[in-house]
């Protein structure tokens, strides 16, 4: 890092920049009164621009910063009371906060084009759908041109002011982007931040900024190849732009500490199937290392075509300790978004949401976390149905476990059979045909597919092989005892949970027992939402991740027959039980990849924690970028 | 070669199979950790491998005092333990573990194949390890013909005390060694590890004449062996090797007293921890010997 990029992050670490956030108090500010004829579009637009508004008040350019942009607002005003909202809730599904979110806009084209040609573009739609007496139509569109116009506002703030400070670089910068098309890396940097930044400011959140390495490149190398930079330069406003991300996270929806889903995704192939790593896909991970912060978070896209260089460079940026790189296998991955009706094109384009969840950038709907099934709760419910208690062998207890998993989807369906979100005109415009079909991106775009989570996925395992072992090899109890063993939280039969722990196979160990039952699994998982078309237009996606989940779904649960304790956590995403003593981290990844990932490929990373002396010789990053290499050639995602 | 006409009665004595080891050779490998040594280093940080049969762990922590270990105990927990292990299996808080099992060689080689397509694309293979190899090394010789019959390379980690017979029958097997040289004064090793250095320094001239790759390990303790008069005489030990690939300092951690508890001893001594610079690599460096701290 040079001198000015320590400051910078020095800055940010010492959370300077918290001194001009401000509280508003948005029931005194006349532009949010509620009108009775409010539609939930005019709602969100006034609200975007009354933040914004604010913002113009606060701009702020601190020493040292080429590439400007800061949060002063600290708390977003709400749309609707919480009545209203409760009224809306009762009418349909709203996930989460119910707006827009988990999203990754097409920032390739909004760069290439720039905000002007886009709102040209919307006047454009506008006529047409005047002529159409399309009126939903023109509110959206005339909602999209005033957000469009706001964040050209602010950035006129922000221009002013870096003249007044005689920064006239900057103000050049603004002068250009993010009206019209970057000239230079620095300026894409630029127009990148202000995007971004400009969706949190809507309320749209858990925001992805995609395939950086693959949209950025060409004006980096431009700027490469014209001499009006080098990359020293280039890795320095990388570095910048990176730390940008940390300087107002923590005004945003998280569930904990660094949770906002700012996350970019590297590497993979182009649309034709090519290796599309590049200089920029490096600098990236350097960039990273060098910064140390939380943001933003970075994804590998990874195949067995990868370079071990590549991989060396990412092990790099995991010695560092932030918990990423995230790798996501390109050989699963894609042949899973093409089997559920992704185009090939699309689905090489694929990158993370917020989390882990893949998704299409610019054409992606989809709410990749809608809900979830614990599969320690079905084995549990199987275990207490009279079919489960009357199963004469393993076998028909699987049966039941089948049946009980579709009788999860049958239920989650259900509660999804309407679900709408609040809409969102800026990140509409950000995002491909939404101008041009003069719709909200809110209501749905090319991809309205919804991902459905299974957590617990090992310690079910654990309990299939434990109720195999105790009830039909040995025949030491029956269902029904079992079931008031684990009700009992095995107190007083120590000897049944010494067994179940210390004999029963688990999953993570490499063991064919239970990597047989993880497989069988998993594929019912799948078969459980094969064909199900959701209200959206969609289907629904099965993967292995928990979410939060690892921690709500055990506090409905009593113990589990793996001899989990009541109150005892699942394993985050796709991981070995929690106190299971496996062989090493390659018997996981080998228990781990035997089930066919490909049909549960909404997301849901195989975790693991390597301790930090693993990385202390230049042999052994090598060496943990072929155990890498070993997961993705077993078929891991 | 055909495989079966080596599989014998031989059987082993390990105490653990660690796979993803990164710092026993190279490329990715598994450590198998042979039990039994003849040596008794008062710093020894793997205190399981020195017993060379199976014994029982007890983490008292983990404890919860239930009981269910007497109840299966066939000795009621009142006489020598025999080791049977019905008091680990029926522990509900993994409280006792047994520590050490007999495996044949082919039955090590199974399980140690698992990593094969990992071995293959780092280079890499089986280490042995311990406790001490040399004193099983029939089965390290029966076992490291099965894993080169499969490709895969062997290397050893080992004090090289041994007879010269015993340590060329592991020259001829391995393809990679570990060879640890706790001092270079006779008594000083005796008095710190219960053993003369004379057959190791003997097997280490062995070593230098083989043509095995081999790495020299010195574990740096405090006070015992980190002084420059016994470096530099380790380093002029070593100056005539083509076959030396490099010295590697391991520095004494404390931490490793830990796991004596678990065998209901205490560590023999213990020494304060050290940061150790360049002043121990500068003797080796001077005899251009490459040489790193780990």
């Amino acid at each position: 890092m040079t001198p000015r990029i320590e400051r910078l992050r020095k800055y940010t670490v010492d959370k300077e920049q918290s001194a001009g956030w401000k509280e508003i108090d948005w029931t005194t500010v006349s532009q949010l009164k509620t009108r009775p004829d409010d539609s939930p579009l005019q709602r969100a637009l006034r609200c975007f621009l009354a933040v914004l508004d604010q913002e113009r008040k606060n701009v702020r350019i601190v020493p040292d910063e080429e590439i400007v942009f800061m949060r002063s607002v600290k708390n977003l005003p709400e749309r609707y009371s919480v009545e209203e909202m409760d009224a809306l809730r009762s009418e349909a599904y709203y996930h989460e906060l119910g707006v827009v979110f988990n999203v990754t806009p097409d920032y390739e084209t909004i760069l290439s084009v720039g905000l002007d040609e886009r709102r040209k573009q919307a006047q454009e739609c506008k006529a047409q759908a005047l002529a159409d007496g399309d009126l939903d139509g023109v509110e959206f569109l005339d909602a999209a041109i005033a957000g469009i116009d706001g964040v050209c506002e602010l950035t006129d703030a922000y221009r002013a002011e870096a003249i007044r400070l005689g920064k006239m670089d900057i103000a050049e910068r603004l002068a250009q982007v993010p009206r019209r098309t970057p000239r230079s890396f620095l300026e894409a940097l630029q127009a990148l931040r202000i995007l971004h930044f400009a969706l949190w400011c809507e309320g749209t959140y858990h925001n992805g900024v995609g395939r950086i390495d693959q949209y950025l490149f060409p004006y980096l190398q431009a700027d490469l190849e014209s001499g009006r930079l080098n990359e020293g330069q280039a890795l320095e406003y990388l570095e910048e732009f990176f730390i940008s991300f940390n300087r107002d996270s923590d005004l945003y929806v998280g569930v904990q500490q660094g949770d906002n889903g700012q996350s970019l995704m590297l590497g993979g192939c182009d649309s034709e199937g090519n290796d599309a790593s590049n200089l920029l896909t490096e600098m990236a991970l350097t960039a990273s290392r060098e910064v140390r912060l939380i943001d933003p978070k970075i994804n590998l896209r990874v195949c067995k075509k990868t370079p071990i260089e590549l991989l060396e460079k990412a092990v790099q940026l995991t010695k560092i300790g932030l918990g990423f790189p995230q790798y996501a296998n390109d050989d699963v991955v894609i042949p899973g978004l093409v089997h559920w009706g992704y185009d090939l094109a699309d689905a090489r384009n694929y990158v993370v949401a917020a989390c882990w969840e893949f998704i299409i950038p610019g054409v992606g709907m989809d709410i990749p976390n809608i809900d979830a099934v614990s599969f320690p709760a079905v084995v549990d419910s199987a275990m207490r149905t009279p079919e489960g208690r009357a199963a004469k062998t393993f076998e028909d207890f699987l049966v039941v476990v089948r049946k009980t998993l579709f009788e999860e989807a049958d239920k989650i369906e259900k509660k999804l059979a309407v679900v709408k979100m609040l809409p969102c005109p800026f990140t509409s415009a950000l995002f491909s045909g939404s101008i041009e079909s003069a719709r909200d991106v809110s209501l749905g775009n090319k991809y309205n597919n919804f991902g459905i989570h299974g957590t617990g996925c090992a310690p079910a395992v654990d309990s299939l092989a434990a109720i195999k072992r105790i009830v039909f090899d040995e025949k030491k109890l029956s269902i029904s005892e079992l079931t008031d063993v684990v009700d009992s939280n095995f107190e007083g039969h120590e000897k049944i949970l010494a067994e179940v722990r210390n004999e029963a196979p688990k999953m993570g160990c490499d063991d064919p027992e239970a990597d047989e039952l993880a497989i069988l699994l998993l594929d019912w998982f799948a078969d459980s939402w094969e064909g199900r078309r959701n209200c959206r237009g969609g289907i629904f996606r099965p993967g292995t991740g928990s979410a939060m989940y690892y921690i709500s779904h055990p506090k409905d649960l009593p113990a589990s027959p793996d001899g989990r304790l009541r109150g005892e956590f699942f394993p985050a995403n796709y991981a070995p039980s929690l106190g299971v003593q496996t062989k090493g981290p390659l018997a996981v990844v080998r228990s781990f990849t035997k089930p066919n990932l490909e049909r549960v490929v909404n997301g849901g990373p195989l975790t693991m924690e390597l301790h930090d002396s693993v990385f202390r010789t230049p042999e052994a990053v090598e060496k943990v970028a072929r155990m890498a290499q070993f997961f993705i050639l077993s078929k891991g995602s | 070669m055909n495989i079966s006409s080596i599989t014998s009665d031989i059987s082993g004595c390990v105490f653990d199979i660690r796979e993803f080891s990164l710092f026993d050779g190279p490329g990715v490998r598994t450590s198998v950790f042979l039990k039994g040594c003849p040596l008794r280093c008062v710093w020894c940080h793997n205190p399981e491998g020195l017993n060379a049969l199976p014994e029982i762990l007890f983490s008292i922590s983990k404890c919860i005092h239930c009981g269910s270990c007497k109840d299966v105990c066939p000795l009621r927990g009142n006489d020598k333990c025999l080791v049977c292990g019905k008091c680990a299996s029926a522990c509900p808080s993994q409280a006792r573990r047994v520590c050490g099992r007999f495996i044949t060689p082919m039955e090590l080689l199974n399980e140690v194949l698992k990593s094969q397509p990992v071995f293959e694309i780092s280079n890499g293979g089986v280490t042995f390890t311990g406790g001490e190899p040399l004193m099983q090394i029939d089965f390290v010789v029966e076992t490291a013909k099965l894993l080169h019959d499969k490709g895969v390379s062997v290397a050893v980690e080992t004090s090289g005390y041994s007879s010269a017979e015993t340590y060329q029958k592991l020259l001829d097997v391995v393809d990679f060694i570990f060879q640890d040289v706790k001092h270079t004064d006779d008594a000083m090793h005796k008095r710190y590890t219960g053993v003369s250095n004379k057959p190791i320094l003997a097997n280490l001239e062995l070593l230098k004449t083989s043509g095995k790759t081999f790495v020299v390990r010195a574990s740096l303790i405090p006070t015992v062996n980190d002084s420059q008069e016994n470096l530099l005489s380790l380093a002029e030990k070593l100056l005539d090797a083509d076959n030396l690939q490099g010295v590697e300092l391991l520095p004494y951690h404390s931490s490793s007293g830990g796991k004596y508890s678990l065998l209901n001893l205490t560590p023999p001594m213990t020494f304060q921890e050290k940061t150790f610079g360049d002043e121990v690599l500068e003797p080796f460096r001077k005899h251009g010997l490459p040489v790193r701290l780990l």
